[in-house]
């Protein structure tokens, strides 16, 4: 996004904003610092949503799925293999991403509805298969972990995804890689009739976002020192992702960052207090955005600069 | 009993279930064919037929009464769902409506739990059963294969004999030219949603019947739907049926010589088999418009 | 007499019941500029999605370059130096008429810098002081002369226009005649053109195709499709050319 005034600003306000952040943990409360560490799981969160259904438009609803395989492959090479965390974070990734690719192949070839299903169906399967495969997840019971130190090291971790994800998105957003994954969401088959290998586009889309949903369940796992299906397969953070990345504004820089912060500190109250009306009310803003601002927040400022160059050019 | 009136006996159970599910399936074909939108909350919308059925029978109310009472609710509610809320991302791309759908799906799962909590309800099994030969039939479970066989030959009847099944069909075809002749595509699609919706209502009261259910149904029952959909093909009801038959068929005997989740795997992967086979899936082939 | 670039050979597309195109063979040759024309129905766009791998033919085959292109994918096709425009202009509204062009996968002998063809294309079909612009801010005629230079991107050997004139007044219709000769004289591109405009299509084109219900009725050079018998009878119908021959005597 151009902005007009000088780029000292903005760039300094940034710099500045990331130092406080940096230093955070040292200077202030743990419950600040749970607070911001939650938030930029949120983020990255929101951001890897943002990946596969912003930019392509095929909307994810099971993204938590590779969340949650992300989660119990750390939790097991922490317990089996003695990992270190973020080593085990990694390499739940991985798994993830593995995963991906035969799913992404397999499910992003049709149109729409039978991806977001599909993924929806996976969440609840994979779920349902944590619950009964005891052997390997100890089912209901769930997977303790050995109990985590340091905050601090959770929050920079969660902290350093969320800045990876944002600068990839950066990135896409100035790229022709991104400019050619854009087309795809606008009209698939046109850019096919281009040169564009949407199916590649696609998958890649796919396996970046499950890259990212698997570190973060890896991470989140040991944060919790405790893995059981509903923390590795949490619905409500599901919605949650898709709500975040819709109201800032979805396929955009700065959306999912923006509807993180926003509803986060919402969100975190809610869910401790209402957890079953929270999800109600969400069901009802979801309705709203899609009705009344389906570009989200950013999508507004976007159709004032388009409007703004419609009168340029009519002048 | 030997093996062999075994099988029989799941396989006819097989057979009855695919009754059932064949008629949430036409539900959401018909939505499918005449909007082109995917009823996400197609499950959501059995379960809530399944529990006001169950609602009014815990206060004695027959079930001659509920039935009818659920299929006017879901009636009304799908119009209505139609009316304020897909039709205005009608023309959008397909990705909202299925947002719009996720969010009324969210809203009545949880609703749901709210009100029933997440135990699971079934009604009083209605007694008596068939003995034929081997087999043991109930009764009640008969009646609803019998009407689920009954609603697919008179949707397809009415789809492709009658006028109203003319008018929907050329709805679909080409809603601009249906709406220059003086049909109002507007209120066909609203009474398609509401139709849609009443089968789904009506699939979860018999639902309810033989089963127990919760209010987080939707979520498995939705993918064994598009399942059965993708399986079947669209528009083509006699297909949802053998579409219901092979899910309900993989269902039953995975379910009785395995445990559920293992019947789950199975129909995640027919799911997912009959996307990389049947590539044209419901959306017909990919082709340049 | 140039190469034949494109031949198809008893191509057909059944849809379930319906035979949308049914054993059609032609050769398109190299450097010209060929017509398809039939009635509403006859199967032309059906036609183009077959040979642009839209769709997969029932039976029959494609060759492009001497080389069996049938079943191949679209992007593949594109790389390959197939290009196609579409009935209703098909330009990405949500980006500027810049990266409309830019975006385009470069083909890979290309050597031309993709921003500096981009701008060429651009000033060729009128539209270079509009780089910045949303495409979807564009009047209609505007967005198919973008669609049209974007396709050049791919320094395409074979372009595929579908309605092209559709919805042009004549003005940017003339625009669009002389534009299309002028690429192909100075390109040697081979062009085939779908329209329903029967003058505008026997005047700009050499060679003709005609299409009726799935098959071709008939095909040769424009001024012998002018008078055919079978082409007048599929677009007016018999009674007119009954008419026309007691006209003729």
């Amino acid at each position: 996004m151009k902005v007009r005034f000088s780029l000292l600003q903005p760039l300094g306000l940034f710099v500045v904003i990331l130092m406080v952040l940096v230093l955070l943990p040292m200077i202030a409360s743990t419950y600040l610092v749970t607070f911001v560490l939650t938030l930029f799981m949120y983020i990255a969160l929101a951001y890897s949503w943002n990946f596969i259904s912003g930019y392509t438009g095929y909307i994810s609803f099971g993204q938590i799925a590779l969340f949650g395989i992300g989660s119990y492959s750390c939790a097991i090479f922490i317990l089996k293999w003695h990992l270190h965390w973020v080593l085990a974070s990694a390499a739940g990734s991985v798994i993830s991403g593995l995963f991906a690719i035969p799913l992404g192949l397999i499910m992003l070839r049709l149109k729409g509805p039978y991806f977001a299903v599909g993924m929806m169906g996976l969440f609840q399967f994979l779920a349902a298969l944590a619950a009964s495969w005891k052997s390997i997840t100890n089912g209901a019971t769930g997977i303790y972990l050995p109990p985590v130190s340091a905050v601090a090291y959770i929050y920079f971790a969660f902290f350093g995804l969320a800045l990876v994800l944002f600068l990839i998105t950066w990135g896409l957003e100035r790229s022709v890689f991104g400019l050619r994954l854009r087309t795809i969401k606008e009209d698939e088959e046109g850019a096919e009739s281009l040169g564009i290998n949407a199916t590649f586009y696609k998958v890649f889309a796919f396996v970046v976002s499950a890259l990212s949903c698997g570190f973060a369940g890896g991470v989140q796992v040991f944060y919790v020192s405790y893995v059981d299906p509903s923390t590795a397969f949490p619905a409500v953070l599901n919605i949650t992702m898709i709500i975040m990345c819709l109201l800032g504004g979805m396929g955009t820089l700065w959306g999912p960052l923006i509807g993180a912060v926003l509803l986060g500190q919402v969100s975190e109250f809610l869910w401790v207090h209402f957890p079953y009306t929270y999800l109600i009310l969400y069901g009802c803003l979801l309705a709203f955005i899609i009705l009344f601002m389906p570009s989200g927040i950013m999508g507004y400022f976007h159709k004032q600069k388009i409007l703004r160059g419609v009168i340029q050019a009519l002048q | 009993m030997n093996p062999f009136s075994l099988i029989l006996q799941v396989l006819v159970n097989g057979l009855l279930l695919a009754g059932i599910y064949g008629i949430a399936a036409i539900g959401l074909n018909l939505i499918f064919g005449v909007l082109r939108v995917a009823n996400i909350a197609h499950g959501d919308f059995m379960m809530l037929g399944a529990f006001i059925v169950y609602s009014l029978s815990t206060h004695g109310v027959s079930l001659l009464i509920g039935i009818p009472v659920a299929a006017g609710v879901l009636f009304v509610l799908g119009v209505l769902t139609e009316r304020f809320l897909v039709e205005k991302v009608i023309s959008q791309p397909m990705a909202y409506s299925l947002l719009l759908l996720y969010a009324v799906s969210l809203v009545l799962r949880n609703a749901g739990l709210n009100i029933w909590t997440s135990n699971y309800c079934s009604l009083d099994p209605i007694p008596g059963s068939l003995h034929i030969g081997v087999l043991s039939v109930s009764e009640i479970r008969l009646v609803v294969f019998v009407i689920a066989v009954l609603l697919t030959l008179v949707c397809t009847f009415i789809l492709n004999k009658t006028n109203t099944g003319k008018i929907i069909r050329a709805s679909i075809q080409h809603p601009d030219l249906a709406g220059a002749c003086g049909i109002d595509v507007r209120r066909v699609r609203a009474l398609t949603f509401g139709i849609g919706s009443i089968l789904a209502g009506v699939t979860g009261t018999f639902f309810i019947m033989l089963f127990s259910v919760n209010p987080e149904m939707g979520d498995m029952m939705i993918l064994k739907l598009f399942a059965i959909v993708i399986v079947g093909g669209l528009g083509n009801y006699l297909g949802t049926f053998a579409g219901a038959l092979v899910i309900a068929m993989a269902e039953t005997f995975t379910g009785y010589f395995a445990t559920t989740q293992a019947s789950d795997l199975v129909v995640f992967s027919i799911f997912l088999l009959s996307l990389i086979l049947r590539p044209q899936g419901i959306l017909g082939e990919k082709k340049a418009r | 007499m140039n190469h034949v670039i494109l031949s198809t050979n008893r191509l057909t597309k059944r849809f379930g019941g319906l035979l949308a195109v049914n054993q059609c063979s032609f050769d398109v040759r190299e450097g010209n500029i060929t017509g398809l024309i039939g009635p509403n129905g006859a199967g032309k766009t059906t036609m183009f999605n077959l040979i642009c791998g839209n769709l997969r033919p029932t039976a029959g085959e494609i060759f492009f370059q001497k080389k069996k292109i049938t079943g191949y994918s679209p992007h593949r096709l594109a790389r390959l130096g197939v290009g196609r425009t579409f009935q209703l202009s098909r330009v990405f509204k949500g980006m500027t008429v810049w990266e409309n062009l830019f975006l385009v996968p470069p083909p890979t002998d290309c050597t031309k810098r993709s921003d500096s063809k981009a701008k060429e294309l651009l000033d060729s079909v009128g539209l270079g002081h509009r780089m910045n612009t949303y495409a979807g801010t564009l009047s209609y005629g505007q967005q198919k002369l973008l669609e049209f230079a974007r396709v050049f991107m791919l320094d395409p050997r074979l372009v595929l226009l579908d309605e092209i004139f559709a919805g042009l007044n004549p003005e940017e219709t003339e625009r669009q005649i002389k534009t299309i000769q002028s690429f192909r004289d100075q390109t040697q591109t081979t062009f085939v053109v779908i329209d329903h405009a029967v003058s505008i299509v026997l005047r700009l084109c050499e060679w003709i195709v005609v299409m009726n219900q799935g098959e071709i009725i008939a095909q040769g050079p424009s001024r012998d499709i002018e008078n055919n018998g079978r082409v007048i009878e599929a677009y007016f119908g018999s009674s007119s050319l009954e008419l026309l021959m007691e006209e003729a005597g």
